[in-house]
């Protein structure tokens, strides 16, 4: 790395997270109002973002000299891209306006991460990376992760609703500008993350055959990424119980995230971490 | 839509419905009973093992308790099948799987050996087999159970209609994976193949639940090793100073600032702290030499600069007068000293000394008898005997090959390897290290006592110099053998005593000083980073100090405290791996069959085996390390892998467009 191209990626990273901060005051200003025409300035300013998070993404790769998804540090920049752009698809698609506030929030909060602790500098991939899986296996993850992030945003929205409809039945309502309720949103996000969680977990296991001979090692991250792939079948089948259906499966739509996060960040907490091939160093 | 698929639909929302009857919480119950059975069965299994004969009380507590699971199902057997078939079953299967691979990952795995197993009681790891909890009887059960399951929702349904094909993909996929996965754990085979450059090998080293074995499996063909690649990126980064804040616990801590370093005169601040680093000096390949200087201070003690020269090899060093270097040539025991000729005690160090002894304490003996390398004594009792094969003063052993070697010839960690033989003619190999109970070995090795004596330094060859008279003679053996006086700069062929014959050594005094101190010469060999050293100054302003340091990348100073918990670091940035090539040839009967290069990422298919490319070793460029495997389950794996992405995707997206033309409503 030579603190030209450095200044660059942390130039872009500093206006993505000015882009979100500004999408996040925005989108926010379109919740509280109702207002569609804010709302759509709200939708707008993500997608700016999203450029913005794109430039930053390929001035890193540039820097790196390489698809930049090796480290922590480069896989967050990755993570704000994919969570960007699974909101705003959500937002086209089901004109779920609040995912620009929420989006941004997710976004703006992984380039903050990566700002906070950023690399030293680039690093070279070792022999076991330097794979045609590589791209396709890590940028399907982060898709998967976005579209859980997104479920998850959802699912604590239908629960606050139906909170707030318990509390105040004639004011809380059903959001007339979104056609679909958002616990129904929320499950639609998480076939999007389980089925793009599905192939990532095939894709990962026909790269580890390739390089080590072995698809399935019971590698510390292989684990965690098999129970976050339980946890969502898990609510995937349970909502179809009539029991089920409604709060529970939101928390447990819930719960399931935060086994996304431990198999994405948590994983160096373990006592055993360091006997895994996939840890971040 | 037709009305085929919708009335298929509208069932299809009605058995959701029916899913209610069997929830999650029902199953635990049961579950928990068949988990806990396979958990007694495995202890069982594993205690008859250790022991070889069978535990009767555990042995009939497992029957009974599983005679009562049997006549629970006989009686249950009409609403097994729909429990079987339901969702809440199946989901209650994935929560006891998910919680087992979660609690998997807590423990280290792979930590008890097959051949130890773990008993009742211990903890609970032990209890629930955590610590190997992915080869466990339970595990297994689990995913058998789930398979089950899975099969029997399948058939519930009219599977061969288009609107349950994803359905159909989706849980017989999972079905497959697990057939694929169990046909690779029973019938695959995987190992180790670690070759050198020029080595073939015809076998590889077993490798059993993911421990290296002792067991080599022999192949048909035999892998040569022609040629190894190691390809590195071209240095991309200068060297630079690191500066690590240390923390208790963390092994690896990571830098909290860098400094590259390209030339002298730069220099970097440490955050949060006012500590300053000046680079002072840099050497992009540093050569110190310790060497000796005049000096004025009359309490030092004079000094010689000697060379030796022995055929094409040469030493070169100071002597200080009043101490006795011990400096080797050819590691064959010439030292040179410093001192008065007129005192002839020295004649007789050359003639004192002791080899090192080996003694072994047998069992049931409390005499100890002087063995001797390559020599066999009885045991008594007319158990056998046991031959001493070798000594190893500095005792290493390679945890692949399982070969012994020293590295060094210094008694720093002593061994003796014997094999011993006992009266049924089976040998058994062992290795003894000083202490009552240092054995290495199979278990029931016989229970030898070592004790190491080492010898002393026999000194050989020695050349006494006389700096004052300007002087010097050679003994051997407590005789003087040659005596000359020398002039600075001149050469002596001194006739040396060897074992080999007479040798001559050219023995030269370049240089003396009356009084000498030690000076260290810093230079570099060369303006490529092989091994990059600075001086560095490191100042603070608060604390009021200002210290030098000189830090070598590959040296045992490579690294200096500059404050609380802070290290200062230097780091040659070494070229970094791109890629390990190992050229190989297929032999079969010594003929070529065809060569082939292995990389990772890039195996060699052979005859059912696959040969990856595993790992290297930076010290010793022509070994190459390879991983064996042989799966005949690794096709259905990823059949099903496939059926299941698929499977999903129908179901998740298709399905639902289904019912949405079909009109009909999801289950509420």
């Amino acid at each position: 790395m030579n603190g030209q191209s450095q200044a660059l990626a942390i130039g872009w990273l500093v206006a993505g997270m000015a882009a979100y901060a500004l999408t996040t005051v925005v989108g926010l200003a379109g919740e509280v109002s109702r207002a569609l025409v804010v709302r759509r300035i709200g939708a707008a300013c993500l997608t700016l973002a999203t450029l913005v998070n794109i430039g930053a993404l390929v001035a890193l790769g540039v820097e790196a000299d390489r698809a930049p998804f090796k480290t922590r540090y480069e896989t967050l920049f990755l993570y704000a891209t994919c969570i960007a752009l699974v909101c705003l698809l959500l937002i086209a698609m089901h004109r779920l306006f609040i995912l620009s506030f929420f989006g941004a929030l997710g976004a703006g909060a992984c380039l903050f991460a990566a700002y906070c602790r950023p690399d030293l500098e680039s690093e070279l991939l070792p022999p076991a990376l330097q794979s045609a899986w590589f791209v396709p296996h890590v940028v399907t993850y982060f898709f998967a992760y976005a579209g859980l992030f997104a479920s998850f945003v959802l699912a604590a929205m239908a629960l606050i609703k139906a909170w707030r409809a318990q509390l105040s039945p004639a004011t809380a309502s059903i959001d007339p500008d979104v056609p679909i309720p958002y616990e129904d949103a929320a499950h639609k996000a998480a076939i999007f993350g389980f089925v793009t969680l599905t192939f990532g977990l095939a894709m990962g296991a026909a790269w580890g055959k390739s390089a080590w001979g072995d698809y399935w090692q019971w590698d510390i991250k292989e684990n965690w990424a098999f129970v976050t792939w339980l946890a969502y079948l898990t609510y995937l089948h349970l909502r179809l119980l009539p029991n089920w259906r409604g709060r529970r499966a939101l928390w447990l739509n819930m719960a399931s995230f935060a086994a996304v996060m431990f198999t994405y960040l948590g994983m160096n907490l373990l006592p055993t971490a360091q006997d895994s091939l996939h840890v971040y160093q | 839509m037709t009305t085929q698929t919708a009335s298929t639909a509208a069932a299809d929302v009605q058995t959701e419905k029916k899913n209610g009857l069997t929830t999650p919480a029902r199953q635990v119950p049961g579950l928990a009973v068949f988990t806990g059975l396979l958990v007694l069965v495995q202890h069982v299994w594993v205690e008859h093992a250790a022991k070889a004969k069978w535990p009767v009380g555990p042995s009939l507590f497992v029957v009974v308790i599983a005679a009562l699971g049997l006549y629970w199902l006989i009686r249950a057997r009409n609403s097994l099948v729909e429990r079987l078939g339901s969702a809440g079953f199946a989901v209650t299967i994935l929560l006891f799987l998910g919680a087992a691979t979660a609690a998997g990952t807590m423990t280290p795995q792979q930590m008890t050996r097959p051949d130890q197993p773990v008993g009742l009681g211990d903890n609970l790891a032990g209890l629930l087999f955590l610590n190997d909890v992915f080869h466990s009887l339970w595990y297994a059960g689990l995913l058998g159970l789930l398979s089950l399951s899975l099969i029997v929702t399948v058939l519930q349904r009219p599977f061969w209609k288009p609107y349950y094909w994803g359905f159909l993909l989706a849980h017989c996929g999972l079905v497959i994976v697990v057939v694929g996965g169990s046909l690779g754990r029973w019938y695959g085979e995987t190992g180790r193949m670690n070759l050198r450059v020029g080595q073939s090998s015809n076998s590889f080293q077993v490798i059993q639940r993911g421990i290296i074995t002792d067991q080599a499996k022999p192949l048909d063909f035999a892998l040569r090793l022609d040629a190894f690649d190691v390809e590195k990126y071209p240095h991309k980064y200068p060297p630079r100073l690191m500066v690590f804040q240390m923390k208790a616990h963390e092994e690896n801590p990571m830098p909290i600032c860098t400094h590259a370093v390209k030339e002298a005169g730069s220099g970097f601040t440490v955050p949060n702290t006012d500590l300053k680093v000046q680079v002072k000096e840099f050497y992009p390949d540093i050569q110190v030499t310790d060497t000796m200087v005049e000096t004025n201070n009359t309490d030092m003690p004079p000094s010689a600069e000697i060379r030796l020269k022995e055929g094409s090899e040469e030493a070169h060093y100071w002597l200080v007068g009043g101490f006795s270097p011990h400096m080797a040539l050819h590691a064959s025991g010439l030292d040179v000293e410093w001192g008065d000729l007129k005192d002839t005690e020295w004649l007789n160090r050359t003639k004192e000394g002791r080899p090192a002894r080996h003694w072994i304490t047998l069992p049931g003996s409390s005499q100890s008898i002087l063995v001797q390398v390559g020599q066999s004594y009885p045991i008594p009792g007319d158990k056998g005997q046991f031959t001493v094969q070798a000594f190893y003063p500095d005792f290493r052993i390679d945890m692949e090959t399982r070969e012994a070697s020293s590295a060094s010839d210094q008694p720093l960690n002593p061994s003796l390897q014997i094999e011993v033989q006992n009266e049924k003619g089976e040998r058994q190999r062992q290795y003894l290290f000083p202490g009552a109970e240092g054995h290495m070995g199979k278990e029931n090795a016989l229970e030898l006592a070592y004790r190491f004596e080492a010898g002393s330094a026999q000194i050989t060859h020695l050349i006494r110099l006389d700096g004052a008279g300007l002087q010097f003679a050679y003994a051997f053996d407590g005789r003087e053998i040659f005596r000359s006086p020398f002039e600075l700069g001149k050469p002596v062929e001194i006739p040396l005593e060897r074992a080999s014959g007479q040798r001559t050594v050219e023995f030269t005094v370049l240089n003396i000083l009356q009084h000498a101190q030690s000076e260290q010469i810093t230079s570099t060999l060369s303006q490529e980073p092989r091994n990059p050293g600075v001086r560095v100054e490191i100042s603070s302003e608060s604390q009021n100090f200002s210290t030098e340091a000189l830090l070598i990348a590959k040296g045992e100073e490579s690294w200096t405290e500059i404050g609380p918990d802070l290290i200062l670091a230097m780091d040659a940035r070494d070229q970094e791996v791109k890629s390990w090539k190992s050229h190989v040839s297929v032999l079969r009967d010594g003929q070529l069959i065809r060569k082939a290069t292995i990389a990772v990422n890039a195996p060699l298919s052979y005859e059912g085996y696959a040969f990856y490319q595993s790992d290297a070793d930076e010290s010793d460029p022509n070994y190459s390390g390879l991983r064996v495997a042989k799966d005949p389950g690794v096709g259905v794996a990823f059949a099903g892998m496939i059926l299941v992405c698929l499977g999903a995707t129908y179901t998740l997206y298709v399905r639902p467009r289904l019912r949405k033309e079909a009109g009909v409503e999801e289950a509420a």
